[in-house]
């Protein structure tokens, strides 16, 4: 097996740098991911550029992206400006890969809203693969999907991994495995690790991340305690033993990166917590596995370019607009339903009629604290 | 991987963290810099993404954020 990189996943943010800094001073820190469409481009301090520089020359920097919306059926000339960023950051920083995020934002605004599923259908595939097409023509590198933690029925939950293999297949895309996201629908629909983890194309992962979360209640008679993706606390246990047992799964894993907001890094038992999470993670991606694969990256870039036209669909990008403004503007899951049930995504291939009440609650909480 | 010490120092400096040294202590880098100018900013300053004054990496991108 080739070597694992312990990654961090380090931003611009004060307290995220001070918990990162011993680790990084102890050379601890294999490799870096970096949210390269956080920031303004020209506003990168020099210093950050340096320590960004200096993993890149070691082809140890993966860009991370957040707000390209692969998704969404209609196209922005944010999305264009969005690629442009990218060819830009790529040609100053080569990042070993780029990665971006499975769903469409909710926010009208190109740097507003909170990623959701899509139907599982030929007409999303048509568009995603047509956006990581896209994406790989900016780059020279391979480009890669993460798993969405948020899911509104078992049903999606269910096939998201062969979706995603169908996605990544045409661009030689890889996976980046999160597997706090996965622990999030083990939990929020009751599924059984062994099978979820082998419902997705694991030898197309190259990349795992592994974060915290939180717990919420919603107020649904009957609901379940709903667990999120807030990166806003320590590891648990669950992850690492999930990562123990993805790792030797995944043949042609290179990074395990730990994710955690700055923000939540607020105490110094916080930030030691931190560290040691990273390091925890660091020696389960050290032990020797029984796995063979090649030590080379054998990634080839696609030989089919894209369509001069991006793939658009109008009734699609409707539908997404219809939802989003539900989603942001419902007081309450029997508000949202009800004009869920009056709009076209009713008997559709959204699948609203399966929809879980606790998820629905939860949808509504994210698109509203993002909108 | 590991790290210049004039590019942790860089570090110290730029994001102001004097306060990390102590936990590291390594030799050539000092703890008692002068407060570099703030450059580490909010998400509002250079994003556009929230509210002045939220830090920035508060992400949506996991979708259960």
């Amino acid at each position: 097996m080739a070597t694992i990189h312990a990654t961090l996943a380090l931003n611009l943010q004060q307290p995220l740098l001070a918990a990162a800094f011993p680790l990084l001073a102890a050379a601890e820190v294999d490799a870096l991911e970096w949210s390269f469409d956080t920031w303004d481009e020209k506003a990168i301090p020099p210093w950050f550029e340096e320590v960004l520089l200096a993993f890149a020359q070691q082809r140890r920097l993966v860009g991370h992206g957040v707000f390209f919306s692969i998704f969404s059926a209609r196209w922005t000339p944010a999305q264009a400006q969005w690629l442009q960023q990218l060819r830009r950051l790529h040609e100053r920083f080569s990042f070993d890969h780029i990665s971006e995020h499975f769903g469409f934002m909710t926010g009208a605004d190109f740097h507003k809203g909170a990623p959701m599923s899509v139907p599982l259908t030929e007409t999303t595939l048509h568009i995603g693969v047509d956006r990581l097409r896209r994406i790989q023509d900016a780059v020279t590198c391979p480009v890669g999907l993460e798993n969405l933690a948020f899911a509104f029925s078992a049903d999606d939950v269910a096939r998201q991994g062969a979706f995603m293999e169908r996605l990544l297949a045409p661009i030689n895309g890889f996976l980046i495995l999160d597997l706090h996201n996965l622990y999030c629908q083990l939990h929020n629909f009751r599924a059984d690790a062994t099978r979820l983890l082998a419902s997705y194309p694991l030898h197309l992962v190259r990349e795992i991340h592994i974060s915290g979360g939180s717990w919420a209640t919603p107020p649904i008679q009957g609901g379940t305690i709903v667990r999120r993706d807030t990166h806003d606390s320590q590891v648990p246990d669950e992850v690492f033993a999930l990562l123990e047992m993805a790792i030797p799964l995944c043949p042609n894993l290179r990074y395990v990166t730990l994710e955690q907001m700055g923000s939540s890094l607020n105490s110094e038992l916080a930030s030691a917590t931190f560290r040691t999470d990273f390091q925890r993670m660091k020696a389960l991606a050290n032990l020797p596995t029984n796995i063979t694969s090649s030590a080379t990256d054998t990634w080839a870039a696609p030989a089919t370019p894209f369509q001069a036209d991006p793939a658009t669909d109008e009734a699609l990008f409707q539908q997404q607009r219809t939802l989003a403004t539900i989603l942001e503007t419902s007081p309450d899951v029997a508000t949202a339903k009800e004009r869920l049930q009056q709009s076209s995504l009713a008997q559709s291939a959204w699948g609203i009629e399966k929809w879980d009440d606790t998820m629905l609650h939860t949808a509504l909480d994210i698109a509203q604290k993002w909108a | 991987m590991k790290l210049s010490k004039a590019l942790l120092q860089a570090l110290v400096v730029g994001a102001s963290l004097q306060s990390c040294v102590a936990l590291v202590e390594p030799e050539d880098i000092t703890p008692d810099i002068p407060k570099a100018e703030q450059e580490v900013g909010t998400c509002s300053e250079h994003t556009g993404n929230s509210d002045p004054g939220e830090p920035f990496f508060d992400c949506p991108a996991c979708g259960m954020g």
